[in-house]
């Protein structure tokens, strides 16, 4: 026994010493060369998509393909803007993100604050429904959506569009702020009830600064999945006022052939699109994961 | 304002007219006010409130009806209840439906009231039976007997019929096939326990499953559905199934002898395998000209066919195909007469049932009072929150009804309609749409590639995910920017990396090719069908993975840190404690993460629709850009119908997803 017992110690304490440079630096070359590797697996697709935007548009049909321009130019981009109604479709495109953005926000703001809080008749009911709804795909209202837009005369209209963007990331939004609210420790509003102000008041007061960084992350997350839509648009915008980027993409790929397709324009406007999703997950990334992940773990 | 209810009432060869009739509500309603009296609350409220409903459940009918005999205007279109309501088809079936449920609704209530008396129930301590009302026992077992004989009788019959009668000795083995493998599967399911049971009944599952795939295999099914003369591989999981259903029902009930309750159990089972009999031919899995092996499934379904032939009785008083005049008059009179008696009957319980259950007051209160409590002051402060919260709330409601509760609603009454704008009358032609959707190969092989498509891309999102949350989780100084990095992927638009992938797998001028070329691989991406599939799901995985992973990480940094020390200290070594802490603690949330996922994107349309567009041929055709095209095709009705396929398939997927998530949080 006791003989045992020294041995596990003498191990425990020579072990250090003995101790290889793989066993040190191990653990942290892993993690680095998966770091690499994890890069590269992202990053491949934009080194392309840039370096073809900025590749001279007879060299880009070259085989085998490039993979340094020869003579970077941005031709492309000039093009690009030629040939698309570019500003009116960036701002569509803006409205259309903004808008959805601001308008999912708020209604769900207010309804999360009601499930939340105020456990009223029916309320388990709603939420349940709000959920679950979201789980409906998008393509199954399509048909009749179309025909209550054409009596509502909403379609090529930036209302009708934010109406039924707002109205698809509503459910996910009311989840997360929901679940945001609920860890708001509910004495601060009954210490504020108590002390003579209406619900109104402590909603306005102290309820809205609290959740106001909820809030702000929601409508980043909203912006994002907004500015990435294209099946709304594409259905619902069918006239250059409302047309969005992500419509123009699919209109210049449409050509069938390889060769007549625009790859030099498409590229260029692939990059631009990608830009202001780009700065905003610069900006907010810690909030976006928060945001995210707190919709995962409840 | 109640035409619709005068016509019925004439009709009905009575010489009631419309002030009589009112009178008579009138009456009626005045009686409630005057029971309401009698509890001390204001009659004249409660009269005005049951008239009012009454007019207003009268006005709700006659919204659902409209008036049959309008004439329209050159040009003027009727609107889709006019359409709907006034083809006697839809009518007839219509009313078959709510009888059937008024059937269900009874014999659920039923089996409730017979099974609180076919308990033996104890007084409290002693053991001592009170003994059950004889009469009730009787319809208990007579009731039984009915539910569990009818299906057992056709079976047999139907059987006995194709094989001496009509010499179809062809079913015969399948038919002892079935009934071995139930047996087998319940007598495993009783005997065993625990993890040998479930080990004992995967391993039949899968000899069974290799067993039929072998079967397949002699003749080529042409896809994963499609049987082609074989039977499709999930098929013998049926008697499977019925044998631990039936085994467990036995188990619970014959030990405390309440065969009552087993009888109901053990005949609501074999409806429910006529259900699935009757399903499994009508989704077109069954193929008359080749299956021999699965004509059990006419076999099955006897009892749903022989309910079909009791609604015969109400179609033959109706014949669906040739609307005359007469017809229509006919249907009106009854259907409307039928409608009227529901509706005073409901009107009348409902009525009954409130004042009934009216508190007595002390004083009574005047019609005045009633209204000035109804003023918010007046209202206690749980209810003013109550109130808040309805108006909090009106907003996200009411964008989701307009946007997706009431259009579901229309694409659901769509999908049993004939609708093509091109070519105007919209008809109501029952279950036709469904019929020509399990016939239709190319949904047949959206719908495949769909599954497949979202199946491994969930699981390598998952499995990827995993591995990349940990090296998110892990300590270095760059951990900030690789989270930075994984959210990217979600946050680029996917009709950008859907065009990006596009040029890049191009076989001639992309670098992926290429770059595969020059190891060696020359296999052409987006021409062969295959390859174009495992190019769009690769794609997906690149987009998805980094997101699973920083919704895996939040998991991961759940966990204490403290159940790993303590496993280090026990000797564990880095595979064992993500075996036995990491994988167990995170379980929870990888089924949340993969049932998420798999709904999601069950729904994909963007990706192939930028990628390929579906192509080569429709090899990546997911079912929303099936249905896509067919709307841009104006086949809206038809378009209904495969989309409510597919959110049949995902409302399978999310039960199964929550009954495992509900498991899961249970064992752990």
């Amino acid at each position: 026994m006791t003989v045992a017992h020294n041995e596990i110690e003498s191990v425990a304490v020579v072990q250090p010493q003995r101790r290889s440079w793989w066993s040190r630096h191990g653990r942290s070359v892993t993690t680095y060369a998966a770091f690499v590797l994890f890069v590269l697996f992202i990053g491949f697709p934009f080194y392309f998509i840039v370096v073809s935007s900025i590749t001279p548009r007879h060299e880009l049909f070259s085989i085998p393909p490039s993979y340094l321009p020869s003579s970077p130019t941005l031709d492309n981009y000039q093009r690009m803007i030629d040939a698309v109604p570019f500003t009116k479709y960036l701002r569509n495109s803006f409205i259309f993100a903004v808008g959805s953005a601001v308008v999912s926000v708020l209604a769900s703001a207010m309804a999360a604050y009601a499930l939340a809080r105020i456990k009223f008749p029916g309320s388990n009911v709603v939420y349940m429904l709000l959920i679950l709804s979201s789980a409906l795909p998008q393509i199954a209202v399509l048909v009749p959506m179309f025909e209550t837009f054409q009596q509502f005369h909403l379609i090529n209209t930036h209302q009708g569009l934010i109406l039924l963007m707002s109205s698809l990331i509503l459910p996910f939004t009311v989840l997360i702020l929901v679940s945001f609210i609920m860890q708001i420790p509910v004495e601060i509003e009954e210490a504020a009830l108590i002390d003579g102000a209406n619900i109104v008041q402590v909603i306005i007061r102290m309820v809205f600064p609290l959740i106001l960084p909820a809030l702000s992350t929601m409508t980043i997350i909203n912006f994002i999945i907004s500015w990435n839509e294209l099946l709304y648009p594409l259905v619902f915008a069918q006239r250059d006022n409302t047309k969005t980027l992500s419509v123009a993409l699919i209109e210049l790929s449409s050509d069938a052939s390889t060769y007549t397709r625009p790859w030099d324009m498409l590229s260029a406007l692939s990059v631009f699109m990608v830009i202001p999703v780009l700065l905003l997950v610069l900006v907010g990334q810690r909030m976006i994961i928060a945001g995210l992940s707190r919709g995962a773990v409840k | 304002m109640v035409d619709w209810l005068d016509k019925p009432l004439i009709s009905l060869g009575a010489t009631l007219a419309i002030p009589r009739m009112w009178l008579l509500v009138a009456l009626a309603s005045a009686l409630v006010g005057w029971l309401a009296s009698r509890k001390r609350h204001s009659s004249l409220l409660w009269g005005a409130l049951s008239f009012g409903t009454f007019a207003l459940a009268s006005e709700f009918v006659r919204s659902l009806i409209p008036n049959a005999g309008r004439e329209f205007a050159r040009g003027e279109k009727p609107g889709a209840a006019y359409v709907l309501w006034t083809d006697p088809a839809f009518r007839a079936d219509f009313v078959l439906v709510v009888l059937i449920l008024a059937l269900i609704v009874l014999v659920v209530r039923l089996i409730a009231v017979l099974r609180r008396y076919s308990k033996p129930t104890y007084l409290n301590d002693a053991k001592e039976t009170v003994v059950t009302p004889r009469a009730y026992w009787r319809a208990s077992a007579v009731g039984s007997a009915v539910v569990l004989s009818l299906p057992l009788i056709l079976w047999v019959w139907t059987a006995l019929w194709l094989i001496f009668v009509a010499d179809y000795t062809e079913i015969v083995l399948p038919a002892l096939g079935f009934i071995i493998l139930a047996a087998l599967a319940g007598v495993l399911w009783a005997w065993l326990e625990g993890g040998w049971r479930t080990t004992a009944l995967l391993v039949l599952m899968g000899a069974v499953l290799a067993g039929q795939a072998r079967f397949n295999a002699t003749r080529p099914p042409a896809s994963m559905f499609e049987s082609s003369g074989a039977v499709p591989v999930f098929m013998p999981l049926i008697p499977l199934i019925l044998g631990i259903l039936v085994a467990s029902a036995m188990r619970r009930a014959w030990p405390q002898r309440l065969v009552a309750t087993l009888a109901w159990q053990l005949g609501l089972l074999s409806w429910g395998l006529a259900l699935v009999g009757w399903l499994v031919k009508f989704m077109g899995y069954y193929d008359y000209q080749n299956s021999y092996a699965f004509d059990l499934g006419s076999v099955l379904e006897a009892p749903v066919r022989w309910l079909a032939a009791l609604s015969e009785g109400y179609y033959r008083l109706i014949p669906r195909e040739v609307a005359t005049e007469d017809n229509l008059l006919h249907m009106e009179r009854m259907e409307a007469g039928l409608a009227f008696l529901v509706g005073v009957i409901l009107w009348g319980a409902v009525a009954a049932h409130v004042v009934w259950q009216l508190p007595y007051r002390a004083e009574r209160r005047r019609l005045s009072e009633e209204l000035a409590r109804l003023s918010i002051k007046r209202l206690s402060l749980q209810q003013r929150r109550y109130v808040l919260a309805y108006v909090l709330i009106l907003p996200a409601l009411a964008l989701r009804t307009f946007t997706t509760f009431y259009p579901f609603l229309q694409t659901i009454i769509l999908s049993v309609q004939k609708y093509n704008p091109a070519f105007p009358p919209r008809r109501y032609i029952a279950l036709k749409n469904f019929e020509k959707l399990s016939t239709d190969l190319v949904v047949r092989e959206s719908l495949e590639f769909t599954i497949l498509f979202v199946v491994v891309s969930t699981f390598f999102q998952v499995l990827l995910g995993l591995i990349i949350a940990h090296l998110l989780n892990a300590n270095f100084r760059l951990r900030g920017v690789a989270r930075t990095i994984s959210l990217i992927p979600w946050a680029i638009p996917m009709v950008v990396a859907a065009i990006g992938f596009r040029w890049m797998f191009d076989d001639q001028f992309g670098m992926i090719p290429d770059l595969l070329r020059r190891v060696g691989y020359t296999e052409k991406w987006l021409v062969n069908p295959e390859n174009a599939r495992v190019a769009v799901t690769f794609v997906n995985i690149w987009k998805s993975t980094p997101f699973a992973a920083l919704l895996l990480l939040a998991g991961l940094q759940g966990i204490s840190q403290e159940l790993y020390e303590a496993a280090k200290v026990d000797g564990a070594n880095w595979f064992d404690s993500l075996r036995f802490i990491t994988v167990p603690m995170l379980l929870p949330i990888i089924v949340t993460i993969s049932m998420f996922l798999l709904v999601w994107q069950l729904a994909v349309f963007d990706l192939p629709f930028a990628m390929t567009g579906g192509g080569p041929g429709f090899a990546t055709t997911v079912v929303a850009q099936k249905v896509y095209y067919e709307i841009n095709s104006l086949n809206f009705s038809y378009a209904a119908a495969i989309s409510i396929a597919l959110v049949i398939v995902v409302t399978v997927v999310g039960g199964l997803g929550i009954f495992t998530l509900r498991r899961v949080e249970v064992s752990a």
